[in-house]
């Protein structure tokens, strides 16, 4: 086949590419997104076979037979746990706004940036081999389908200009910076990416099973007839046993491990697996079409392998190179074109996803927190260059990738890199899984944990590559670092016998735990790592929209953060994000200067989102005033919540109570009050009344003494006088007596069934005597004589006689008594023609006190509680008592007291 | 099944599995016998390998008209 067909089919293949991540990230635009559905989710998580899988996994099953399961097995036993634990990071990573896996570890220790930057670090150390392995495939591949023998493909001492892997290099550059950063996603979601990454999955799979079938039943006659024809030939049939073909106990159950921690922590994993994930349900279908995807692409791996090894029985054909060589060994030439489509596929998805998760990183962990250091928050402004520096990131990972290519990968296997790479990402794991279930790891553990663990991950792998690439001393590896023998990279603390892997993932993963958990337990952590700590450990506890915990009591200028904002996410995302909280929140952000805590966390995280963690912590830190909480005072308030929960619910009961009865007395107390001043009134009138006529008598009898020849006449005058003021004394003694008597008596004392007419006669006939005297005119009309009422004779006789009297009193001439009914009433009239009462004074006279004045009478004869008592009186027997008067017309004094029948309801 | 039934179901799938696929149960496969053609320690992995995902299927397929 000629160069140029590969080369433009290739070309044409990753146009196709663009062109469906192009028409994905429409349909998102339209919201009517393809990417969200489990099938693709799962799809894209299959990013994890990557050409190693394509052209390694046979190759190693010809070395080690089973061998090259556990890679596979370890994810397939993981995956059934992927609801709890896949689930739990994919839930704590959209709360925290969680970009990359370091980000992830940075956040959990209380945002550290040194844990971020370790973490880049070792991700880049382990990753870029991977890629490199990656260029490798790709650049094999095209050499074996247009025949080595012309090498076109020639990578080796070959200048600059011819020299494929470096246009290989540069292509994927510039895909993987048309797939990542044409714009800027603060989640950090590419759905572009996600669908290209799906589709590609599916054509290595299809590519796979193509050849698959084509060898096991287009050469052989079924999988028997394969397994079969093996069992011949004795150096295949080694591959049928474990035990001899090499692989150990130990070896295949580390393999597992260190994939199953794979899986989910290597940085294109995670990317894939959390960062880009729509809905967290998904995982629930994953965690089974992921194994389903595993096992498929896994059934014809022995089948090519031995068909391989019986077709070229010369040994000169690679094993990582049978999936190609064997059809184009029987002229199926669009067979093996797809095949090398296959492959392509599955490293260049491999590469734009873990460079892309690697650009992120560096972004975040790297560059950022190393701006934020050096220069000053103003100079950093960012939000076009933050697009420009992912791009120079990634173009720096494939170009290291590339040398790395050049100067080592040569050498080596897609696999033995390929678990290089695992291994390394397994370093993450005890960080990531103690991070989530045990609240107790601090920063301090995870940093040394994670140096320990790269560093002997380093030591005991990549380092010893690099003897072979003559760049070090290979005395180092027979007699140890330093002549130290307990240092020797494959031999580490005289553990011999290991295959490399194994060995390496064994003390790397030892030392990391176990280095974790004691110094967490013997360090503390900061009150950022405690709120941490528990927003990963109880993370459900949170995700119920709940805001961030707040544990930091910050403030801020809204000023501040609304220019951090523009600064970092662009004016319009900003505008959008402060609407949304304004909504949600019923606030108007215009109008408030400084921002509470609640508007400084929700700016952090969507920082977060954009930057990373660590450099939002650091951003926010320079704008926002701390009142940092002590551990202390934390975990005091911690402790007393408990106490205060139980205390608060029994005061709320009593504060009731005590609500209730303070209304009470505050009832009871005006109401005494309002008693204290109507008797205080009483009683500064009484006196009054009492002080005026004492006055005159004093007065008179003074000068009476002091002149005893006062004339005859004037003595009299004197006297009486006297007389006249002492009775007006006496009188007015006995009405307040009388008075108190009659509104103390509750009830209406003896109560006797009375006849209202006669009562009335009886008391005219006692005022006879000073009708007569006073030559006043009177008659008696009784226009009804049966008046039976309830009532108490004395009383309402009273009553009788002082209307009477007034009447007398005021009267010109006549007076007029008139005894009536109604159906319910007696009615007493007692009608003067004197001058009358004014409209104004007619509710007046009724009251305690009140007398009218008349000039012509000269000093008033009652004591004004004559009116007030009758008044009392017959309101006691539940009837009423009122005047119809014109001034100079007289006044008609009227008494209305029920009648006996209807008084007995 | 209530949530904390369905994880302890998934976690006994994952450890059953983790038993059934190492040695020393591993190790009882490996012979070079062929059983209907195809090795016995292929034949095992694999029925383990589909019976895990046919399980997993089982126990989580009830959740997911409920998680909608």
């Amino acid at each position: 086949m000629s160069a140029a067909v590969v080369i433009s089919t290739s070309l044409a293949y990753l146009l196709l590419l663009f062109l469906i991540a192009y028409y994905a990230e429409r349909r998102e635009a339209q919201g009517k997104s393809i990417v969200r559905n489990p099938f693709i989710y799962a799809l894209s998580l299959a990013v994890y076979c990557t050409a190693w899988t394509f052209y390694g996994s046979v190759g190693r099953a010809v070395t080690v037979g089973a061998g090259f399961l556990p890679i596979y097995l370890g994810p397939t036993l993981l995956a059934p746990l992927w609801i709890l634990l896949l689930r739990k990071m994919i839930i704590i990573s959209k709360q925290q706004r969680i970009t990359s896996v370091a980000d992830f570890i940075s956040s959990r220790y209380g945002k550290s940036t040194s844990l971020g930057v370790i973490a880049t670090i070792v991700a880049l150390l382990g990753i870029i081999p991977y890629v490199s392995i990656q260029l490798k495939a790709i650049v094999t591949s095209f050499d074996i389908l247009t025949a080595s023998k012309n090498k076109f493909f020639e990578t080796i001492d070959v200048p600059l200009y011819y020299d494929t892997s470096l246009y290989v290099a540069i292509a994927l550059a510039i895909f993987t910076i048309l797939f990542g950063t044409r714009h800027l996603d603060p989640n950090e979601r590419h759905e572009g990416l996600v669908a290209a990454i799906a589709f590609e999955s599916v054509v290595k799979l299809v590519a796979f099973l193509a050849v698959g079938t084509f060898v096991t039943f287009g050469i052989f006659n079924g999988f028997a007839d394969v397994f079969t024809q093996g069992l011949k030939n004795d150096a295949i049939a080694k591959l049928y046993s474990l035990t001899e073909s090499g692989i150990d106990s130990m070896e295949w159950f580390w393999l597992t491990i260190i994939s199953t921690c794979a899986v989910l922590f290597l940085p294109r994993q995670f990317h894939v697996a959390v960062v880009e994930n729509t809905d967290a349900n998904h995982v629930t279908r994953a965690a089974w079409l992921f194994p389903l995807y595993l096992l498929l692409i896994n059934i014809f791996v022995l089948p090519i392998a031995i068909g391989g090894l019986l077709i070229f029985q010369n040994g000169n054909v690679e094993p990582d190179t049978f999936v190609l060589s064997i059809p184009l060994a029987y002229g199926k030439d669009v067979l093996a074109l797809l095949v090398t489509i296959g492959g392509f596929s599955a490293a260049t998805s491999m590469v734009i996803t873990a460079v892309i998760a690697l650009s992120i990183m560096i972004n975040n962990n790297l560059v950022m927190p190393a701006l934020l250091r050096f220069r000053s928050m103003e100079e950093v402004s960012l939000t076009r260059h933050l697009l420009n520096i992912r791009r120079i990131s990634i173009i720096v990972v494939l170009l290291l990738a590339y040398l790395y290519y050049k100067s080592v990968s040569l050498s080596y296997s897609l696999v033995s890199i390929g678990l290089m790479s695992f291994t390394a990402a397994a370093q993450f794991a005890p960080a990531i899984l103690l991070g989530m279930y045990w609240k107790r790891s601090t920063k301090t553990g995870a940093i040394t944990g994670l140096s320990i663990g790269a560093l002997i991950w380093a030591f005991t792998l990549p380092f010893p590559n690099l003897i072979e690439a003559g760049i070090v001393p290979s005395h180092i590896v027979e007699q140890g670092l330093f002549g130290w023998s307990w240092l020797r990279p494959y031999a580490l603390f005289g553990l011999e016998g290991m295959d490399y892997i194994t060995h390496s993932a064994f003390w790397s993963l030892l030392f990391n735990t176990s280095t974790l958990v004691f110094v967490s337990l013997y360090t503390t952590q900061s009150p950022l790592e405690l709120a941490q700590a528990d927003i990963f450990v109880n993370i459900y506890k949170y995700a119920r929209g709940g805001t961030d915990y707040e544990i930091m009591r910050r403030r801020a200028k809204v000023q501040d953060i609304r220019h951090l904002l523009h600064r970092f996410l662009g004016e319009t995302r900003t505008k959008r994000l402060l609407n949304k909280y304004e909504k949600l929140h019923d606030i108007d952000l215009s109008k408030e200067k400084i921002a509470n805590a609640e508007l400084v966390n929700y700016a952090e995280i969507h920082l977060t989102g954009a930057i990373g963690a660590a450099s939002a912590k650091i951003l926010i830190s320079s704008v926002a005033k701390e009142d940092p909480i002590s551990l202390e005072e934390m975990l005091n308030v911690l402790e007393q919540t408990q106490e205060i929960m139980q205390y608060s619910q029994a005061l709320e009961k009593k504060s009731e109570e005590l609500e209730r009865m303070t209304q009470q007395l505050q009832h009871a107390n005006a109401q005494l009050q309002e008693l204290d001043r109507m008797k205080a009134d009483f009683v500064t009138t009484v006196t009054h009344e009492l002080r005026t006529p004492i006055t005159s008598i004093k007065a008179l009898s003074k000068i009476l003494l002091d002149n005893p020849d006062l004339n005859l006449e004037k003595r009299s005058e004197f006297l009486e006088i006297i007389t006249t003021e002492s009775e007006r004394i006496t009188r007015l003694i006995n009405q307040v007596l009388d008075l108190e008597k009659i509104q103390s008596e509750k009830d209406k004392g003896t109560l006797q069934t009375l006849d209202f007419v006669k009562l009335v006669e009886k008391a005219y006939l006692s005022l006879q005597p000073l009708l007569n005297e006073k030559n006043v005119q009177h008659t008696f009309t009784i226009h009804h004589n049966d008046l039976k009422i309830m009532g108490n004779a004395d009383r309402l006789t009273q009553v009788v006689v002082n209307l009477l009297g007034n009447a007398v009193k005021f009267c010109k001439n006549s007076i007029n008594i008139i005894l009536e009914c109604n159906n319910s009433n007696a009615i007493l009239h007692i009608q003067d023609d004197g001058r009358g009462i004014a409209m104004q004074d007619q509710a007046a006279i009724f009251e305690k006190f009140i007398q009218v004045n008349d000039v012509h009478e000269g000093k008033p004869q009652g004591s004004g509680l004559g009116l007030f008592i009758s008044k009392t009186i017959v309101e006691q027997h539940g009837g009423t008592i009122t005047v119809e008067s014109e001034p100079d017309k007289g006044a008609t004094f009227t008494v209305s007291i029920p009648l006996l029948n209807r008084q007995m309801d | 099944m209530t949530r904390s039934d369905r994880a302890y179901r998934l976690l006994s799938i994952t450890i059953l599995t983790a038993i059934l696929l190492n040695f020393p149960i591993l190790g009882i496969f490996s012979s070079k016998m062929l059983v209907w053609g195809l090795p016995l320690l292929y034949l095992y992995l694999f029925i383990i390998w589909i019976s895990t995902i046919i399980f997993t299927w089982l126990i989580v397929r009830n959740f997911e008209p409920r998680n909608r």
